[in-house]
């Protein structure tokens, strides 16, 4: 019965290819005549496309007879819009394309913001795209840092809060931001939050962060913004690389507060393996990471191994992933004392965090004509803490489980549209001592529209019908539609306006958790309701030839009804809708390249972020953050200095008379490529400041790394590390 | 030949920054440590309860603080001695009120809890709550004799206060906490003094937005309890916004509040409320 399944489903697709077509074919190379491997080539307003073989190679069947275009884009690369060509048909059309290396990111495909590749100028939200060389160029130890230096995103300790969506909640509970893996949601079932330790570094191709609520395609938790971590897809041939780190910590800067004689250090490794042959293809990672912490109690141990199975053939294309996580950390929760702010209280000393997750999916991505395409993926999401809040205890919590499966259509009716709908069911399963074993079931439809008003206008039209249901519970039913623009006032200019709406519902843990830690009493609130919100912007881009770009938007929010813990004067904690807000700011980013030798960046975020009903800030946002740098090229060295800063926040929700200071980090980095390998030093907290994003949790002191880097392919990517060269 | 110019300039700039970076310079390293502080004795009477979890010294810049979390602590000090040394680092500033405050196990911290004042004196052993004002003037200060006296007596309850509270009406929306307090005097209205330091004990159990609820307080036996108020404060929970909802009636005056002396060891029960939130 499998058997004939399997040739019913591998025949199907060559039976829809209608038989008056033609195909194209080529090669796509970097202006020294070298073949890029996986370059994305698509026919344009159609959904047909292919990617590059070992050879830089491409073939794509199945075009429709008449005049076309070829879209190929390469991340580092200027995507490139063919000019008009002509196959006839049963005709085979030989087009070879040549990319220009960019030395700021041009115009990439991406896929969050509407579901379906597009180009960024395209898109009618604000996406911001960090490539793969960037997170291997800033040295970073941990997947969240590479997401800093982007506008209107800020990380308080591990919390993201995109345009000042978030403040601080421990654990990370009931993000407003939704975390994806190639499009598919991974908030843990039961917290509801972001573990971003769940994959291997090296899985990562790019990362690309939209901006406003993202509800009207993606439901739930995405309305302050989505993080899509795309992972890297399975190479033709074979090849091996590697990343290893060693850091070690410098001493405080004050000698009282010194806390221990031992050397604190921290060392990550990062393996990875790929190969492909014929339609298969595979790849698979494995991470070991350690480190003593800066402070006490701050030690951690972490394994991730994960492997990706890809099978493409003709118009069918499978994904298979699988990550799996564990990672046992102490848990410091606050300071002893400002006198002694390394050290845990004593009653502390044995508290551990102990995470597992799997993430599982697979996807089938099938193009039925040029006019037609079906997306369909089904998805399970295992996560387990083993901490219990008050001492260590394994059976306290139960893994929670999401299991989510969705189907996607793809239609493009005439040239100028392109629509997308689908439905997507989830079913979440938790279970723990401290809030009870809970069901919850989530449906949703969605409908979106792209329509190319004319060759410089573009807009889109989508919603999303959500009902969402703890079992025991009422329904809540959310309807979040969303609109945009996007003018093209010429070949590097353009402005996009975007308005919608989104949602985020109560998680378990926030409605049902009875728990006494660290000195907090937490009560449980069933009747919580979901957060809402709208939002809008408008973004202006600008680019100047292929060195220099800049962008600027302008943006506010509305939220209401925003859970947030509530403290009494008894220190008991009880989550509450007690907040409605408003966040109003701008945002600036830009890139130049002043000759071959210097590059400066800088991203600007102000925001101003009120709490309507108080009357005052909301806690936790700095109302203006700047991270800017340089990098200087020198032969093959690479010098790099970077400033990262967010003023002091006005409002904190424990501790309000703790002194606070604002946040001023100097990293300096130098980098040498030699053959396959990459060379890395890193001074991070370079003067030793010292500060806390949330009371009484010293941030990391200074600290030293080296990094070795080896690309196993370098001769044919445009630049493992940094920004490719003109 | 450019090349090797081009690491020349390299390696200049390299030794430029290595250099700017070992210079000794005003650098701003953040976070510093507190080195202002009041420290002293805490002088203890009477025995303290077993229940007893911990006894700090804290600090307010205000009376009452508009939030528990207002209020600067310091490390729990040894309770089981009749004087304990203390030490409290805080910022400079003026501080209104320096208090010791008891913890029960397994119990929040209770702003009636408060055992000792600096200011606070005996008279007769009976402990006169009065407060004095501290002030550290720069980053520097440290003020070595703030001697504390503190009465166990006020924690060491052996009876207990029971009854009911019925709310009719409809609740402010911005309510936050309801306490039922019992006072060995009535509070004067707006006198923080009054209610803070005259309240036996105060219980926080009932839940806003209640129809009904229970209420138990545990106070001193054979001592009379001049006053059993229902306590409300808003959802900001501003100690300072502290409002009085209504009272026990004296049964045989209503209107008046009724006193009650619960027996020793014992429970007192059926001392029920009404609130009218209308009238």
């Amino acid at each position: 019965m499998i058997k004939h399944l399997l040739i019913l489903c591998l025949a199907v697709p060559a039976w829809s290819r209608p038989l008056n077509t033609g195909f194209v074919r080529g090669r796509v190379t970097d202006q020294e005549n070298q073949p890029l491997i996986g370059a994305n080539v698509a026919v344009e307003n159609t959904l047909l496309g292919s990617s590059t073989d070992e050879q830089g190679r491409y073939f794509i069947a199945g075009v429709k007879p008449g005049s076309l275009q070829l879209r190929v884009s390469y991340m580092g690369y200027e995507t490139r819009l063919t000019s008009t060509m002509t196959l006839d048909s049963g005709d085979t059309l030989n087009q070879d394309i040549r990319l220009e290396a960019a030395p700021v990111l041009m115009n990439p495909v991406v896929v969050t913001a509407s579901k379906h590749p597009q180009a960024l100028r395209s898109s009618h939200q604000s996406v911001s795209v960090i490539p793969e060389r960037s997170l291997s160029g800033r040295q970073i130890h941990m997947l969240q840092e590479s997401l800093i230096p982007l506008p209107g995103v800020h990380l308080n300790e591990k919390d993201i809060s995109i345009r000042g969506s978030s403040g601080f909640s421990f654990y990370n509970i009931g993000s407003r931001v939704a975390l994806m893996i190639d499009g598919i949601p991974v908030l843990t079932p039961d917290f509801g939050g972001i573990n971003w330790e769940s994959f291997p570094l090296l899985d990562v191709d790019h990362i690309e962060v939209v901006k406003g609520a993202g509800s009207a395609l993606y439901g739930s938790s995405a309305m302050g913004g989505i993080v899509n971590i795309i992972t890297r897809k399975p190479e033709p041939g074979d090849r091996f690389s590697f990343r290893a780190q060693a850091g070690i910590y410098d001493r405080p800067h004050y000698e009282e507060w010194k806390w221990t004689d031992r050397i604190l250090h921290y060392e990550r490794a990062d393996l990875a393996y790929t190969r492909s042959a014929g339609p298969v293809g595979i790849r698979a990672a494995l991470t070991r990471r350690v480190t003593t912490g800066y402070m006490e109690n701050g030690q951690a141990e972490q394994w991730n191994a994960s492997g990706k199975l890809n099978f493409h053939k003709n118009r069918l294309r499978l994904d298979c992933y699988a990550a799996w996580m564990q990672n046992r950390e102490g848990g410091f929760i606050q300071w002893l004392s400002q006198n002694d702010p390394f050290r845990v209280p004593p009653g502390n000393r044995e508290d551990e965090i102990h995470y597992q997750t799997l993430n599982l999916y697979g996807l089938a991505h099938w193009t039925l004509s040029s006019k037609w395409g079906i997306r369909f993926r089904i998805s399970a999401l295992r996560s387990i803490m083993g901490n219990q809040l008050t001492a260590y205890n394994p059976g306290a919590f139960k893994p929670g489980l999401s299991l989510g499966t969705e189907i996607q259509a793809d239609w493009i009716p005439h040239k100028n549209h392109h629509a997308v709908m689908g439905a997507e069911i989830r079913r979440d399963l938790t279970g723990s001592q401290y809030f009870g074993n809970h069901e919850g079931l989530n449906l949703a439809v969605f409908l979106q529209n792209r329509w190319r008003i004319s060759p410089g206008l573009e807009a889109t039209l989508g919603m999303r019908w959500d009902t969402h249901r703890i079992l025991g519970e009422k329904e809540d039913h959310q309807i979040n539609p969303k609109s945009g623009l996007v003018a093209h006032l010429g070949e590097n200019t353009s402005i996009r306006a975007s308005i919608g709406s989104g949602f985020r519902a109560a998680t378990v843990f926030e409605r049902y958790i009875e728990a006494d830690y660290a000195g907090f009493h937490i009560i449980p609130n069933p009747k919580l309701e979901s957060e809402t919100s709208w939002f809008a912007d408008i973004g202006f881009h600008q680019r100047f030839g292929r060195r220099a770009f800049i962008e600027i938007c302008l943006f506010e929010s509305d939220y209401r009804n925003l859970i947030e813990p509530v403290i009494d004067f008894l220190g008991t904690i009880q989550f509450r809708n007690t907040t409605r807000a408003r966040i109003t700011g701008c945002e600036g980013s830009g890139e130049a390249w002043i000759g071959n030798l210097l590059r400066v960046y800088g991203a600007v975020t102000w925001i101003l972020p009120r709490d309507v009903l108080l009357d005052q800030d909301l806690p936790y946002r700095p109302r203006l953050t700047v991270n800017s740098g340089t990098d200087l090229y020198i032969g093959p060295w690479r010098l790099q200095a970077e400033l990262r800063y967010a003023s002091r926040v006005r409002q904190v929700s424990i501790n309000p008379l703790d002194p606070r200071v604002p946040l001023k980090l100097i990293a300096f980095r130098l980098e040498r490529q030699w053959r396959d390998f990459i060379f890395q030093f890193s001074l991070n907290n370079a003067f030793n400041y010292h500060y806390t994003q949330v009371e009484r949790r010293m941030g990391e002191i200074r600290n030293a790394a080296f990094t070795l880097i080896y690309s196993g392919r370098s001769d044919r990517q445009p630049n493992f590390s940094g920004q490719p060269r003109i | 030949m450019y090349r090797k110019q081009r690491s020349k300039y390299f390696m200049c700039l390299l030794l430029f920054v290595v250099v700017l970076m070992t210079q000794p310079c005003s650098i701003d390293h953040g976070l510093k440590p507190i080195h202002s502080r009041i420290s002293g004795h805490v002088l203890f009477r009477g025995t303290a309860p077993t229940t007893t979890d911990q006894v700090r010294v804290g600090a307010a810049a205000s009376f009452p603080p508009s939030q528990m979390n207002e209020i600067l602590f310091s490390d729990p000090i040894d309770f089981r001695r009749d004087s304990a040394r203390y030490e409290l680092y805080l910022p400079p500033g003026d501080y209104e009120v320096v208090a010791v405050i008891w913890k029960e196990h397994n119990q929040p911290w209770n702003i009636s809890d408060i055992i000792g004042l600096y200011g606070g004196f005996f008279l007769n052993d009976v402990f006169i709550p009065s407060f004095l004002p501290v002030s550290l003037e720069d980053g520097d200060s440290q003020l070595d004799d703030i001697h504390i006296p503190a009465d166990f007596n006020r924690v060491n309850r052996d009876a207990k206060i029971r009854g009911s509270v019925t709310f009719f009406g409809t609740w402010p929306k911005n309510s936050g906490m309801v306490a039922v307090a019992a006072f060995s005097k009535k509070p004067a209205p707006g006198d923080f003094v009054d209610y803070y330091f005259s309240s036996l004990y105060i219980d926080y159990s009932i839940p806003p937005f209640s129809a009904e609820g229970f209420y138990q307080c545990r106070v001193r036996g054979n001592e009379p309890v001049a006053y059993i108020a229902v306590l409300w404060i808003d959802d900001g929970f501003h100690l300072d916004q502290i409002r009085d909802l209504g009272f026990y009636e004296d049964p045989l005056e209503p209107g008046e509040p009724g006193v009650v002396i619960p027996p020793a060891n014992g429970v007192l029960e059926n001392i029920d409320i009404q609130i009218h939130f209308d009238s």
